[in-house]
């Protein structure tokens, strides 16, 4: 179904009242003029409609720059929800890859410090666990795994795994202290336990980048960024815990719906006010399995620190292999926020969008008070990743986009060019390249996404948040 | 018995239209689809796995059917030989599936985080019955 956006001001668009019945409030996109008329031809604005039936939803249902159609939510969907007014949760609302994010670490190193950018590329799709059934580096047990629910990137922290300064330059100091890790299920223990320390497969990735252009001094001085630099990205989630975390409490959320007598549009929005007991345990659950992807994420990084060593024959502390930020961007928290005048606690569901915080935002790491949290945003394979940081006016419930956004199905992506070819192109552009299935990859091609220049423009023009630097691949380690 | 599929085209996931002469066969048919997406199909091998599962209504019986298979092959790092759906009723599926160890295979298919809900559909529509399903890819 193809609907229309109306302009509302430069780079902000209306989903008006009445585009589908029972919209509680309007929705709002952010966008350029272009990436608006591509929108219009997706089926995401009738998602965004959908999610503004919810009950209990505040202001707007939003929707960042690299909207596309998703299942339920559309992805780059942002709704929060008032417990106060009847305001609900929502699983689909945060996804299966539950707290899916990114982790930028950086170095004080060029490309000129690396001799052999092949080797060191290969070295790491050894070192890094991925793809379709690849199990990660720690086994844990049960308890073990518990721990890490509980705990976050304080378990791998706890066995020698990382930097003590990892821990709080991760959203929320590494840890989801609410997190209940009695209500995940057995079988979401079970399929955790052999997968922490692995990248997964579909659009995670690691990169090995280079600062390539710095649009903010300042911030880019605070977060220890500059021109030429090596830095590695790594985009991945909770792997199977928290799929299944999703798959189980969607089950429960869809029946305690019914028993309340609420209607949604799409089943796959199935939820549950915020107070009702399903809601705790799914919310507890759903920390549990944010805590989990962190504590991957960390893993990974440490992964990444012991191969540059090998690799390079330098300490990683030498090389200044340290964190820039990890962040989600599938994840509904409890968060204060001010809604006409007065602060709030709000049920904040990020559905492929970031949290960007303003300056002086107690929530962020100390060093970054001054200029905002940073935000680190994927490009599609083999084009520019960007870091960004909050504005002092945060909009969308201090949100921002999270990647390109897909435009193109992954039918149609692999009918333009195979995945060899996407390969030779992309080594053509010197880029070099560890894909475990060179078949699949053509599904991540560059021109099946969205440009992610456009969505960082639309999203500053916005004020949903400000561009620091702009990063290019010269590595790509797929699953 | 017949059975069929096909995979539906979607911006960021992927759907499977399943058809069959009965609702067991096109759940079935689901079953195969979802095994080819992932790589996973190996006709024949395995050894025979018994399924039940519960649910509210028809509709979620596809999707609880289709995440059995996921927790299946993932747990137990697993392939599929087959499916045989015995029993479709209001809220209670049996069914029996072929599953033979992974044996350090590289499968080249997609990873398939969950079934969802979004457009699910089971309907009867002559000559048969047809399941459709959209899978978190």
């Amino acid at each position: 179904m193809s609907m229309q956006l109306e302009p509302l001001k430069p780079f902000v668009w209306r989903v008006p009242m009445g585009t589908v019945p029972g919209m509680r409030v309007p929705g709002i996109v952010f966008a350029t003029e272009e990436l608006a008329r591509a929108i219009e031809g997706d089926n995401a604005i009738e998602q965004v409609a959908n999610v503004a039936t919810l009950p209990g939803i505040v202001g707007a249902s939003f929707a960042m720059p690299d909207i596309h159609w998703g299942y339920g939510f559309p992805i780059g969907g942002v709704a929060a929800t008032d417990p106060e007014q009847g305001g609900v949760i929502s699983p689909g609302g945060v996804g299966f890859d539950i707290a899916c994010g990114v982790r930028l670490l950086r170095s004080e190193l060029t490309l000129a410090d690396v001799d052999d950018l092949r080797g060191l590329v290969a070295a790491l799709g050894d070192r890094v666990p991925r793809g379709v059934g690849e199990r990660g580096r720690m086994r844990l047990s049960r308890s073990e795994v518990e721990k890490v629910l509980a705990e976050g990137v304080r378990y791998p922290l706890s066995q020698g795994m990382g930097w003590q300064e990892d821990e709080e330059l991760c959203e929320d100091f590494g840890v989801l202290e609410d997190a209940l890790p009695d209500e995940v299920s057995d079988r979401a223990i079970e399929r955790g336990a052999p997968q922490l320390g692995s990248l997964g497969a579909g659009n995670h990735f690691l990169e090995v980048q280079i600062v390539d252009d710095i649009l903010d001094e300042r911030a880019a001085d605070d977060m220890g960024l500059f021109p030429d630099q090596v830095c590695v990205m790594l985009h991945s989630g909770s792997r199977g815990l928290g799929h299944q975390v999703c798959t189980d409490y969607l089950k429960l959320v869809d029946a305690s719906m019914r028993e309340e007598g609420i209607e949604v549009p799409d089943r796959q929005l199935a939820c549950v006010p915020v107070k009702h007991e399903v809601a705790r345990r799914y919310l507890g659950a759903m920390y549990a399995a944010a805590n989990f992807a962190r504590a991957n994420r960390h893993v990974l990084a440490h992964l990444v620190r012991e191969t540059f060593e090998a690799f390079l024959g330098r300490s990683a502390r030498e090389m200044g292999l340290r964190l820039v930020y990890d962040v989600a961007h599938n994840l509904a928290k409890m968060e204060e926020h001010e809604v006409e005048g007065e602060r709030r606690l709000l049920c904040v569901h990020r559905k492929g969008a970031t949290r960007a915080f303003g300056p002086g935002s107690l929530e962020i790491p100390e060093p970054y008070r001054g200029i905002g949290q940073p935000v680190i945003i994927p490009g599609s394979m083999g084009t520019a990743s960007y870091v960004l940081v909050g504005t002092d006016e945060p909009t969308a419930f201090a949100s921002t986009c999270h990647g390109a956004g897909r435009a193109m199905s992954r039918t149609q992506a692999k009918k333009r060019m195979s995945g060899s070819e996407l390969v030779k192109q992309l080594e053509g552009e010197g880029i070099v390249m560890a894909a475990s299935k060179p078949r699949l990859l053509a599904e991540e091609a560059p021109y099946a996404y969205k440009d992610v220049s456009q969505v960082v423009d639309a999203c500053e023009g916005a004020g949903l948040s400000r561009k620091v630097a702009r990063l290019r691949p010269v590595g790509v380690v797929k699953g | 018995m017949t059975r069929s599929y096909e995979l539906l085209e979607h911006t960021a996931d992927v759907g499977i239209l399943a058809r069959g002469d009965t609702r067991e066969e096109a759940f079935a048919a689901a079953g195969e689809g979802l095994a080819e997406i992932l790589g996973s199909w190996f006709p024949g091998r395995g050894e025979e796995h018994e399924v039940r599962i519960e649910g509210p209504d028809v509709e979620a019986l596809l999707v609880a059917w289709l995440d059995e298979l996921l927790y299946l092959s993932e747990a137990s790092d697993a392939v599929f030989g087959g499916f045989e759906v015995d029993r479709v009723e209001e809220t209670r599926l049996l069914a029996r599936v072929r599953v033979a160890p992974r044996a350090g295979r590289a499968l080249e298919g997609q990873h398939v985080k969950a079934a969802t809900y979004h457009r699910l559909r089971v309907a009867q529509e002559p000559p048969g019955w047809t399941a459709r399903v959209f899978l978190d890819v």
